[in-house]
């Protein structure tokens, strides 16, 4: 009955309810567009950084004695005046650790690597450079480094003894390409040959430049050492890094890092911003709500006849108010409906606008993150907003007496 | 006759610009089923305000209105609003059509709130009413596309689709020509005839009101005097109070 004369006074009204359905779809498409456009770039970001950048890592720097070493061994409560080992080069017994790691709750790959610095030069040209010496398969597993690779040759790092995998930025500086030979130099003083045999690319630009790969026996070679220096985890909820970590400290003792800590402040800039679209998004809202709330009221006031004699043939000013509520929901289940579709529209443009973000991530058009959550929250907004909007003109309406205009004619 | 209606002591005061209008005083009067009644008086003698009362469309000031039993100055809007859509049928000056609905759907709606009957039942009451006031031919019309006279009856169609005890009628002919005040009045008095109900109209057609079965006059918001074909009830009571 109410849903009936709702939906007739909106049929009726088509210009003023085509408004209203207008500002709530724009709202909602905007939304969408601004919070897809939001997570996109922060996916991007969370892809890219967990792509190159372990989700934990431990490394072989001990900050404390094993735990509890002395309560367990030797029956103490306290344990006091610890001496710090020299820094530890390497992990030790990190085939035992990688074993324990694997079986970890979340744990879905581990990996060791060694990681140095170093001085490659090819030519007349250098570049100091990060080394990190990897099992290829285990890298891949950790962040999917065959995948990374230009010429996607899997077994590359096998082809001779000496084998490199350069960043495509190293590979820029220095003009060179899969075959040439570079001479790597690292901080202890070795120097070896080594050949490309691949270049990675993995689209940060900063980590493109300045890393290359071999595999870690070589780091033997190149550093003089016995083993890997860090261990990384993949873990199968990235954002259970921070947990993870924690633990793995607990249990080794050694500093443990993850990507979510890691990346603190740009994390922390990604959510200002966020809030910042919030803010945009918020003033649509309410200016559309606005508008609403104004043809709603007009509506009332234009109505006012109408409502006196429905008050008059029986409908009580409750329901006359249901009936204006109604309204609101029934323009803002079509406008948010429109606005979902406005917001898929949006999205498509913006994955395909040729904006190129060359600074610090490469790639083409906008990052944008389809989300069935911000259609959902987009869809609900927009129905909230209107129903919301149409409170103090169905407010306006129910308190309509009768007597009073019919009275006045 | 049964009593449908009592108002006792009933006064209404407006409030205007900060000042109190006492519109009506001390009004006493009953109802009975089947009367044919014509409220007159000057303008501003207070005839509509006591046909909003009448109606349950507006509270009195002081003073109670029963009717059909149920005391209206205890009931809630709500209660009252079903009063209004199960007892009273009203039928103003201007026919107060809604426009989204065409004449049919205008009749029906009394009756949807109501929901005592099935929609086809709804309908085909809408129907012959439409019909027994000679809009047989324009039911589908849109109000836009319906004539002053048609709307009017549209109205009272609408006024009588929930059998109403009252039907309460408000200059019901001052927008019409006298060829369709006349039918209007006709279809009253038949309606009064063959149903019973019990018809209360503000008027001012002095044609109108040599038909009626009872005249209230109202002058300055009291009744000053009410006379029933041929008989005086109350004449010059207001005076003497």
């Amino acid at each position: 009955m109410y849903l009936h004369v709702a939906w007739r006074q909106i049929l009726f009204r088509r210009r003023q309810s085509l408004a209203s359905i207008f500002s709530v779809a724009l709202g909602v498409g905007l939304f969408i567009m601004m919070s897809s456009m939001q997570q996109g770039f922060e996916d991007d970001f969370t892809e890219r950084v967990i792509a190159v950048t372990p989700h934990v890592q431990i490394t072989a720097e001990r900050l404390r004695p094993f735990p509890d070493m002395g309560k367990e061994q030797y029956d103490l409560t306290k344990v006091l005046h610890v001496q710090a080992f020299d820094k530890i080069e390497i992990i030790n017994g990190a085939t035992y650790l990688q074993n324990q790691l694997s079986t970890m709750e979340g744990v879905v790959a581990v990996g060791a690597n060694y990681t140095g610095q170093g001085l490659i030069s090819y030519g007349n040209r250098e570049i100091a450079a990060i080394i990190h010496g990897i099992d290829p398969e285990k890298e891949n597993q950790l962040n999917g480094f065959y995948g990374k690779l230009k010429f996607g040759g899997r077994n590359a790092l096998y082809m001779t003894s000496n084998a490199i995998v350069i960043g495509s930025g190293v590979a820029k500086t220095f003009k060179s390409s899969v075959g040439d030979t570079l001479t790597v130099v690292t901080d202890i003083g070795y120097h070896e040959l080594y050949r490309v045999v691949d270049i990675y690319q993995s689209g940060i630009t900063a980590y493109d430049n300045k890393t290359v790969f071999v595999l870690l026996k070589n780091s033997k070679a190149l550093f003089g050492v016995d083993g890997p220096n860090e261990i990384n985890l993949k873990l199968k909820d990235p954002y259970q890094a921070e947990k993870v970590a924690a633990a793995v400290a607990d249990m080794t003792g050694l500093n443990v890092k993850n990507w979510i800590a890691e990346n603190a402040n740009i994390r922390a800039e990604l959510g200002r911003r966020k809030w910042i679209n919030q803010f945009i998004v918020g003033t649509i809202f309410i200016v559309a709500a606005f508008g609403i709330a104004n043809i709603m009221t007009m509506n009332v006031m234009n109505k006012r006849r109408d409502i006196a004699i429905m008050q008059a043939f029986g409908i009580g000013a409750g329901s006359i108010g249901k009936i204006y509520l109604l309204q609101g929901f029934i323009l803002g289940l079509i406008g948010a409906f429109f606005g979902v579709i406005i917001g898929f529209g949006l999205n498509i443009g913006l994955e395909n606008i040729p904006v190129s973000f060359n600074a610090q991530l490469t790639r083409e058009g906008f990052p944008v993150a389809w989300s069935s959550r911000i259609f959902l929250e987009g869809y609900f907004m927009g129905l909230v907003i209107s129903v919301a909007a149409s409170f103090f003109p169905a407010r306006k309406a129910a308190a309509i007496l009768p007597a009073e205009v019919i009275r006045r004619g | 006759m049964d009593k449908i209606m009592e108002l006792q002591d009933v006064g209404k005061v407006l409030l205007a610009g900060g000042i109190d209008f006492t519109i009506l005083s001390h009004i006493n009067l009953t109802f009975y089923k089947g009367e044919y009644c014509a409220i007159v008086g000057n303008s501003g003698s207070g005839k509509s305000t006591l046909l909003y009362l009448l109606g349950a469309l507006d509270h009195p000031s002081s003073g109670k209105i029963i009717i059909d039993g149920y005391d209206l100055t205890a009931m809630s809007s709500q209660e009252l609003a079903k009063l209004r859509n199960e007892k009273i049928g009203f039928v103003f000056q201007f026919h107060y059509i809604l426009p989204e609905f065409n004449a049919l759907e205008n009749v029906i709606l009394p009756m949807m709130v109501a929901g005592k009957l099935s929609p086809k039942a709804q309908r085909e009451r809408a129907e012959t009413l439409l019909a027994t006031l000679g809009l047989a031919d324009r039911m589908q019309y849109y109000p836009s596309q319906l004539s002053g006279g048609q709307l009017q009856r549209v109205a009272i169609a609408r006024a009588l689709a929930n059998e109403p005890l009252l039907v309460l009628a408000d200059e019901p002919t001052g927008n019409l020509d006298s060829r369709n005040s006349e039918v209007v009045f006709n279809y009253f008095r038949k309606l009064n005839e063959e149903f019973g109900q019990t018809f209360i109209i503000v008027t001012h057609n002095t044609n109108f009101v040599k038909n009626c079965d009872r005249i209230i006059t109202l002058e300055d918001g009291k009744v000053i005097s009410d006379k029933m074909a041929g008989f005086c009830l109350q004449e010059g009571r207001s005076e003497n109070q």
